[in-house]
């Protein structure tokens, strides 16, 4: 179906596809060519601005609300010159939830791209990921313009292994330094989506922590802030005011409930884990990370209860790592450390593992890929997970555990305490 | 001034601050443990959710787990049966609160809190002055 647009500013809500017939109309900086097909997914609006009459073509029918001003401000368009003319290299994004961090640096890429700049995008908000999967740092070296992040690749990962940073905050400083890194080494500009917690102690300790990084890091880095009113500026006291840009929100930025964002990431996990195989590894070829498991020495556990799958000694007065069948009770806890003469005992059930979200690693400890653990036999020495990158099985070398569990078709299925692999 | 980097210091306050209000806390210390175990990675949620673990109702049931206070004493116990405006309590303990109490030891078993712990364990953690 035909619609003709007058020169103006429309809202088109997703799913749907259209095609630019003819005219001229940009949406999110980023010009719509003629002939081009624009897919909108659900549960997604992009404003449409049409600077000459224009016609496009729907396959289906769907809401095309004309609106009177334009949903980008005019001061997003001053950020780049600004970021031009002083040689900025990394722009720290800064906002509450639902501010249109995201829709601005979808924006900010497409300009500076227009500008012949080389843009990367670093993509922190781990419980709404839209490059790399949710509870990761993915980052994507832009060659051309974009309407949604989520189209994207990642060109590299880091994994936090949870969907917030709270009680991950290590895991999440160094694989933003190791994200900013690989930024500046292959762009001109590095534009760093952060997550909505800007308040209380955790949202002040991220947020002061990725300022001093980037001063770490050496970069000429700015920070945008995209208030309603002043919620941000406790994160900027001190700092110079030529780092500083302030910027309004968006009229048109849009509430996500929780729910949604449930819906979103488990929509993230289904399609990168549809054509998921399952691989199989000895213990001893594959290493683990971020765990106690397989980080000690084996310990022959047969000579204990059946209950007792897998028991390793860990460094000194660690102890020993216990993996069970089901929850060991305490006197059954005192009876293996009076049998193997030790102090001090970390237990976990083997069920802790089974849909576990990990980071797939090579060797030398990038992320290449993600996968849902499926099985640990632990008779046989094997663990058995579930990857789409089961074609690269030669170059997974290690598996890094993470704090989210899903199932096999991608839904949300609980956590794993930090501490108990 | 440093920021805290865990929520689970939220898990200990509200449970500091109930303790002041219910005499039982055997049970909500249990359930706070359990909420953690299902949300570990959300300790302030499980602070949120500890708040609202006791609440005064009338909207009780067979099976319900209550606390009731009755002349001068504490109940708590599962519900079995409502009759006639009156509980019967399984599974029941009953405390009573006073100002003042003579017991006769004989060989009764006395557990003593210790308030002193951490001087007698870590000594150099302890800057209260003697």
């Amino acid at each position: 179906m035909n619609k003709k647009l007058e020169k103006s500013v429309y809202i088109i809500s997703g799913p749907v596809e259209f095609e630019l017939k003819q005219g001229e109309v940009i949406s999110i900086g980023k010009k719509i060519l003629v002939g081009e097909k624009i897919f909108v997914p659900e549960g997604k609006r992009i404003p449409l601005e049409v600077y000459t009459e224009s016609q496009i073509e729907l396959n289906r029918e769907t809401k095309v609300e004309q609106i009177t001003t334009r949903t980008i401000p005019d001061d997003w368009d001053k950020v780049v010159d600004y970021v031009v003319n002083n040689k900025i290299n990394s722009l720290l994004v800064f906002g509450e939830v639902d501010t249109g961090k995201t829709f601005f640096s979808t924006y900010l890429t497409n300009r500076f791209l227009e500008n012949k700049l080389k843009v990367s995008v670093l993509d922190c908000d781990t419980g709404q990921s839209d490059i790399g999967l949710p509870g990761s740092l993915g980052l994507a070296v832009f060659k051309e313009q974009v309407l949604f992040m989520s189209d994207t690749k990642p060109d590299a990962l880091a994994f936090l292994g949870s969907h917030s940073p709270s009680e991950h905050f290590l895991h999440y400083a160094s694989g933003f330094v190791k994200m900013v890194n690989y930024g500046l080494k292959n762009s001109d500009i590095v534009i760093i989506d952060t997550p909505g917690w800007v308040q209380t102690d955790g949202g002040r300790a991220l947020r002061k922590t990725e300022i001093e990084l980037l001063q770490g890091l050496g970069t000429n880095y700015c920070i945008i802030l995209l208030q309603r009113e002043r919620e941000l500026e406790h994160l900027v006291k001190g700092l110079k005011k030529s780092q500083i840009i302030r910027l309004t929100v968006s009229k048109k930025a849009s509430l996500t409930s929780v729910d949604e964002r449930k819906k979103l990431r488990e929509f993230m996990y289904t399609k990168y884990f549809k054509n998921a195989h399952t691989v199989e590894y000895d213990f001893e070829n594959i290493f683990t990370d971020r765990g106690y498991f397989l980080s000690g020495e084996e310990v022959n556990q047969k000579v204990l209860d059946k209950k007792v799958l897998w028991i390793e000694r860990l460094s000194n007065w660690e102890g020993l790592f216990v993996i069970a069948r089901k929850e060991l009770t305490s006197l059954e806890i005192e009876k293996i450390k009076k049998k193997l003469n030790v102090k001090r005992i970390i237990t976990t059930t083997e069920n802790n593992y089974v849909g576990m979200v990990s980071a797939l690693l090579d060797e030398n400890h990038e992320v290449i890929g993600f996968a849902i653990i499926e099985k640990v036999d632990f008779d046989n020495k094997k663990i058995f997970l579930r990857t789409p990158i089961y074609n690269k099985k030669e170059c997974i070398k290690g598996i890094q555990f993470g704090s989210i569990k899903v199932t096999f078709l991608g839904q949300e299925n609980g956590f794993v305490e930090p501490g108990t692999v | 001034m440093t920021f805290k980097q865990t929520e689970v210091t939220e898990i200990l306050k509200k449970l500091s601050e109930s303790s002041d209000r219910y005499v039982f806390m055997n049970e909500l210390v249990k359930e706070a443990y359990r909420l953690y175990k299902k949300v570990p990675i959300y300790p302030g949620i499980v602070g949120m959710c500890v708040d609202n673990v006791l609440k005064e109702t009338q909207d009780i049931k067979k099976g319900d787990k209550i606390i009731v206070k009755c002349k001068g004493l504490f109940y708590e116990g599962k519900i079995t049966s409502i009759k006639d405006g009156t509980v019967e309590l399984t599974d029941v303990k009953v405390l009573q609160e006073k100002k003042v109490a003579k017991i006769k030891l004989g060989k009764n078993k006395v557990l003593k809190y210790n308030f002193s712990t951490l001087g007698q364990l870590w000594p150099s953690l302890n800057f209260e002055k003697k």
